[in-house]
């Protein structure tokens, strides 16, 4: 296995605040230091891949840590790593794609041509995150028998019994690292418990994050959709709002499948029959104090652990390893 | 209060100085009224005492698709939109329609005057829809009524080109933007009786067509041989706003204003279209629409609709969430 520590120092020195990421400095500056201690602490021995493999990474425009690790398993094992970045935020992965000594790749028509041709049968892998509709066009575009891992929206709940402040504060970073931007990101707290409780614990906790870690730029898009449900937990709930946060009160009946930046719904659960409907979704993370449970979810954490995913190889209940580097 | 509004708008009307001098103390009256009236509203407003009427807590339209109660006493009507944009149709219930009809037609008289009242109408028939706001507004402006829209079928694109080219008295034609590009995209041309009118309304909705909301103002006149005016109108208000080239004028007994999209903070630049109608006596006085726009005094420069935030990388989008409800 080659060594990563050079590399790793070279990340280490990388400073995030400027690469577009759509968080605040300080909120891309936790969560790139967050994601190299998780790599530095979990990278895992590996068996070399295949001699001249090259894995693809399709990089999506939102979560940009997302690749990192996998470039790295990547390397490790020896592979060639190029990445395609996002046409609409490319900074973070042009600045990764160099500290990491990769080549990368902007334009989507260019890579898939590139893929496509015939100077590399065989020996390219793909691993990709983004929309649904992106997927379709990379999954039809990539040659028959390219083997890749296709990664489209996702959705993420949090499901408690506690309403204590250890518990609400957790929630509160699940909700605020990343402001809401990808799929393991909350789209709704579920209480057994006191929601009404947990939710003004939670609202307290955002305040004292917003102060830590502020929002970063939002799209002025979610506005109508900020007030349509604040102003729907006022009429049937509660609403706790600050200028760039917002925790809502709301009856089951009402959770919905969209993330807001930083505004983290909680609804009263009686039971976890009620649950069933969530089966419908494309579900990725669920974080929970109780046992797990068969919904759907390809991952379950504790609160607070939601946006800091464990140094795995999997992903979304994928063994990438296992299904492009071997 | 039916009465009351119905007389302000009969007296502004007849001298709008004097309904500008006096919207903003009856629009006050009116709105603690609702407040009292509306228990939704009142949950809503919260603790906000407004002393403007640009202070009045605007209601989002996204919350008239929440099947929340706005209405002022038992409803006696019911409009609902389109749902054609998003899947949920927007309900706005009114008590009487009085001040609807007398505002409607009373403005729209100003507006267009001399307009005919034997109506040619590519909109919905109340008799096919009556919970259609704007075929409501058209069946109550016409003396004679030739329908050619079908709720299912859409445009009768043939009879209403033998209507046209059979009109011997100048006529009134009603029709939404998308129905009237389509009869356009159809062979046709007549030279309507002097004095006929040709009314659009409305935007694409997403739907196609071959023609651009310009091309469809310039090919009017000569297809139609008939000028051209247009109408602004939503189901969440009770009054329009009559215009020319996407510029239109709003009635004494309403005030526009724009906001910052975002924040919901007044902007004196272009931002999202608040509309504070007084006809809306009987439901919410202040809509917050989901258009853009330029307000100066009573006219109005409308700049198309807001784009929800554009959606970026594996979480769902607004359209995918809202196809999951609990």
């Amino acid at each position: 296995m080659a060594d990563l520590s050079p590399t790793l120092a070279r990340l280490a020195a990388l400073d995030p605040a400027d690469w577009n990421t759509g968080l605040s400095p300080e909120g891309a500056r936790l969560a790139w230091q967050e994601e190299l201690e998780r790599i530095q602490a979990g990278l895992p021995e590996l068996e070399p891949a295949p001699a001249d493999s090259r894995l693809w990474i399709w990089c999506a425009a939102n979560v940009f840590t997302a690749p990192l690790r996998f470039a790295l398993l990547a390397q490790a094992r020896g592979m060639e790593v190029v990445f395609k970045a996002p046409s609409a935020r490319p900074e973070a992965v042009l600045a990764m794609a160099n500290a990491l000594g990769c080549r990368v790749e902007t334009d989507s028509q260019r890579a898939l041509a590139e893929l496509n041709s015939v100077s590399s049968p065989g020996r390219d892998r793909v691993l990709a995150f983004g929309g649904d509709e992106a997927m379709r066009v990379v999954d039809q575009s990539l040659p028959v028998g390219t083997p890749r891992s296709l990664h489209g929206h996702r959705v993420s709940f949090a499901v408690v019994r506690a309403a204590d402040e250890d518990t609400a504060m957790a929630l509160a970073w699940d909700a605020c690292l990343f402001d809401g931007q990808g799929c393991m990101s909350p789209a709704g707290v579920f209480c057994l418990g006191d929601a009404p409780l947990l939710a003004e614990r939670i609202a307290a906790a955002m305040e004292t994050l917003a102060q830590r870690i502020p929002r970063g730029p939002v799209d002025p898009g979610i506005g109508p959709a900020w007030r349509r449900r604040t102003g729907l937990a006022r009429i049937l709930g509660q609403c706790w709002e600050g200028p760039e946060w917002a925790v809502t009160l709301l009856p089951l009946d009402r959770a919905e499948a969209l993330v807001l930046p930083r505004m983290l719904p909680v609804h009263p659960l009686r039971s976890l029959d009620e649950l069933e409907p969530l089966s419908e979704l494309p579900l990725s993370t669920l974080a929970t104090d109780l046992e797990p449970m068969a919904l759907g979810f390809t991952r379950t954490v504790a609160p607070g652990q939601m946006q800091r995913p464990e140094m795995s190889a999997v992903h979304e209940g994928v063994d990438v390893v296992e299904k492009l580097m071997r | 209060m039916n009465e009351d509004t119905c007389n302000f708008i009969r007296q502004a009307a007849a001298d709008p100085s004097w309904g500008l001098a006096h919207r903003e103390s009856f629009g006050l009256m009116l709105h603690y009224w609702q407040r009292d009236q509306i228990p939704h509203l009142a949950a809503f407003c919260g603790k906000v005492r407004p002393r403007t009427l640009e202070e009045i807590p605007s209601v989002p339209v996204g919350l008239f698709k929440e099947g929340l109660d706005f209405c002022a006493g038992p409803a006696a009507h019911t409009f609902l939109t389109s749902g054609t944009t998003q899947g949920r149709r927007g309900a706005h219930s009114l008590p009487s329609l009085d001040a609807y009809n007398l505002g409607a037609e009373l403005w729209w008289r100003a507006q267009v005057p001399g307009c005919p009242t034997r109506v040619i109408s590519l909109v919905p028939s109340p008799e096919q829809a009556p919970d259609s706001s704007l075929g409501h507004m058209v069946a109550h402006f016409a003396s004679q009524r030739q329908d050619l829209f079908d709720m299912e079928r859409g445009v009768d694109h043939a009879g209403c080109w033998a209507a046209l080219s059979q009109a011997s008295e100048p006529v009134f034609v009603a029709a939404t933007a998308f129905s009237m590009a389509h009869l356009l995209e159809r062979p046709g041309q007549v030279q309507l009786p002097e004095g006929s009118v040709v009314m659009v309304t409305g935007g694409f909705k997403g739907r196609t067509t071959q023609l651009s909301a310009q091309q469809l103002r310039a090919e009017i006149p000569v297809r139609l041989g008939a000028p051209v005016v247009e109408e602004y109108g939503m189901t969440e208000l009770s009054s329009q706003l009559w215009g020319r080239e996407g510029r239109f004028v709003a009635p004494p007994w309403m005030k526009v204003y724009t906001v910052d999209p975002l924040t919901g903070t007044p902007t004196r630049d272009q931002g999202l279209l608040r509309f504070v109608d007084l006809a809306n006596f009987g439901s919410c006085l202040s809509i917050e629409t989901e258009d853009l726009g330029i307000v100066s005094g009573q006219e109005v420069t409308l700049l198309g609709r807001l784009s929800t935030a554009p959606h970026r990388g594996c979480s769902l989008s607004a359209e995918e969430a809202a196809q999951w409800q609990i």
